[in-house]
Formats: structure tokens, sequence, C-alpha cells
């Protein structure tokens, strides 16, 4: 079962999106070399993980078109090489939404807003590294609710896997 | 020649008189920088701390801020948040969990913050943490909060700006599951007192 950070991961993953037609090549070709593990969700598989079929959930996920969620390798994590992609999008006309670096968990999210809204990010803890891409719309205001009505058992977790 | 000469003490009469425009530029040029230094006392400590690993660093941008303007309110508690949120233009945390002496830097860091012209809102002390929340108000709106915790071994450092109301911080703090963050519920506690 999911855990509670696992939890938070996820929804700030997919609390960082919203339509589609994407740059998500950039991200592709890294990963090519990189990534060990690569999970696709539409709306409904993000629905199916919601074990308990909660409606807070449901509701925000339900304008997400597609979530990429890349498992990275110990390569990307020593060489840190996911920086320059994240440098490519920069160049790309995206721009920093939020980051958290220094300790074990560092994050950097960018994003690009308009006729098609992407979002794109990697994500780094002490066990793993996950870059994702988000294409799509999410409702924001579900997320603290779900933060603090989330139990351990609610969800299915995909890093598990 | 003698109209060259006269051109010339001209000048120097002038000189006087452009040294006094030259000292007024500096004088609003070194106004201005300490206006910037005054908002931006949280990214000198970012600086300062940029390579150090024991320090965990937070930017959220207004980017993000911003895409809360896009949503619908379907709940009271949602409108609150979201009225709450939305006109905020970003948010920097600076922590650690591993500073031998924590209660030193937040002296430090408080003196920091009052000699940069932050006024101060509110202190809470107790036997193992102190926090101070100071503020920076312009034209009677407060458009930076600063919050600084210290003790046991933590610390954080927190600024909050854009159009903030006081009366919806715990809001946000209630909502989003920040560390560092839920010590805001105390303004409200200490107003409610």
């Amino acid at each position: 079962m999911l855990r509670k950070s696992n939890f938070l991961l996820l929804l700030v993953i997919l609390g960082l999106t919203q339509s589609l037609l994407s740059q998500e090549e950039i991200l592709k070709s890294y990963v090519d070399t990189t990534s060990n593990k690569e999970f696709c969700f539409y709306p409904s598989t993000l629905r199916m993980i919601n074990i308990t079929q909660n409606e807070d959930y449901n509701a925000m996920v339900e304008e997400i078109d597609k979530l990429l969620i890349y498992r990275l390798d110990s390569t990307a994590r020593s060489d840190r090489s996911y920086l320059t992609v994240l440098e490519a999008y920069q160049e790309e006309g995206f721009e920093e939404y939020a980051k958290m670096y220094g300790g074990e968990t560092n994050m950097h999210i960018y994003g690009k807003t308009g006729q098609s809204n992407e979002f794109v990010g990697v994500f780094s803890s002490k066990d793993q590294l996950l870059a994702f891409y988000l294409i799509g719309t999410i409702n924001w205001l579900k997320i603290p609710s779900l933060i603090q009505n989330f139990k351990q058992d609610d969800m299915i977790n995909i890093f598990d896997f | 020649m003698n109209y060259v000469i006269s051109e010339i003490n001209k000048c120097e009469i002038l000189k006087p008189k452009k040294m006094k425009i030259k000292l007024l530029v500096i004088g609003l040029m070194l106004f201005s920088v300490t206006g910037i230094t005054q908002g931006t006392i949280i990214e000198k400590y970012f600086e300062k701390y940029a390579e150090d690993e024991s320090f965990t660093k937070v930017t959220v941008n207004s980017k993000m801020f911003s895409l809360f303007t896009e949503l619908d309110a379907n709940t009271a508690s949602e409108e609150d948040f979201l009225e709450a949120v939305s006109k905020l233009k970003g948010l920097k945390i600076l922590a650690s969990d591993s500073i031998e002496d924590s209660a030193h830097m937040f002296e430090f860091t408080c003196n920091d913050i009052d000699n940069a012209g932050y006024e101060e809102l509110m202190t809470v002390e107790d036997a193992h943490e102190n926090m101070k929340f100071s503020i920076k108000e312009k034209n009677g709106r407060i458009e930076e909060l600063i919050m600084v915790v210290g003790g046991n071994k933590n610390f954080v450092l927190l600024s909050l700006y854009g159009e903030i109301d006081l009366k919806n911080i715990s809001k946000i703090a209630r909502s989003m599951n920040i560390n560092g963050l839920e010590h805001l519920n105390r303004m409200e506690n200490a107003e409610k007192e």
C-alpha cells in the first residue's frame, strides 16, 4: 500500500499540472538511457489506483490528460544529468515554478502554461530519483483535504512495482 | 581666448553643482539598493547556505501561486484557501534540523531582520524553541512576512511575500503541509488570546 510520503509525492506531481500536445520528447529521449521504469497514466488509470474511490482524489485528477513518471537510474543520480534536461526545457520557454534543494530531498518543477499547459520536473529522495511530465488540468483545491484525509490503504503504491 | 577662459571658469563654477547632482544620484541609488536589500533578506541566507547540504532550501514562485487564480471554489473552505493563496507572490524556506547552536543562529538572524527594517509582529518563546514573526509593510499593506524558528537543533527561516492578510495566514498554514509553516497557526491563537 502507498506510504504517506509517496502519496504526498504523487499529489505534488499531480498538483503541478494542466492540457496536451507537448514537448515531452526532450524528456523521453533522455530517459531512453537513464530510466529503468516508466509509468504512463491517463484519467482512467489515475482513478484505478484510488482503491477506496476517494471523491476528492477523483475530482482532482479528472482533467489530467496524461502523466508520465520515470524512475531514473543511479547514473542519472550521480552525474545529475537531469539538470541539463531541465535547462533544455527552460530554453523552450518553461519557467521555474518551485524547487527544493539541499538535504536528502530535492525537487525541481518547471511549467509552461497557455493553450497547452505542461509541467516537467524531477524529484529525488534518499531511495529514488523520479522524473515526470504532466499535461492537463488539476483541481488544486482538492489537495489540502486529500493531505488531511489520506489513509495509508487508500491507494495502490505504484512505486513498489 | 577670453571666451575660452570664461567657458572654463563657467565649468569650474558648475563643478560643485555637478558634484551635488552626482551625490544625489548616488544617494538615490544607495536608497534603492537598501530598499532591495530589505526585500531580499532571505536571499542573503539562501546565498550563504547555498552549498550547505544540512540546509533544505525551498522556493515557490509566483507562477505556481498564479495557477490558483484559474480555479473555482466549490465550498467555503476552498474559497477561503483560494483567497488566501491567490494574492501570494512567493514563498521561500530555509530549514535545517541539525544545527548545533540553533538558538544562537536564531538570535543572529532576528537581529539581522531587525536591522533590515522589518517590524516585529509576534514572538513565541518556550523551553525548546523560539519563534519570531516580522513583517514589512508598504502603503499600509503587508508585503512580506518573515518567520524565524530556532532551538532544539532546528532552524527555520521562512519568507512569504505578496499581498498578505494575516487573518488568512493560518488558513494557508492549515492547508499546506510544509514543515515550518505550521508555526503560523500560532498567529491566530495569539490573536484569540
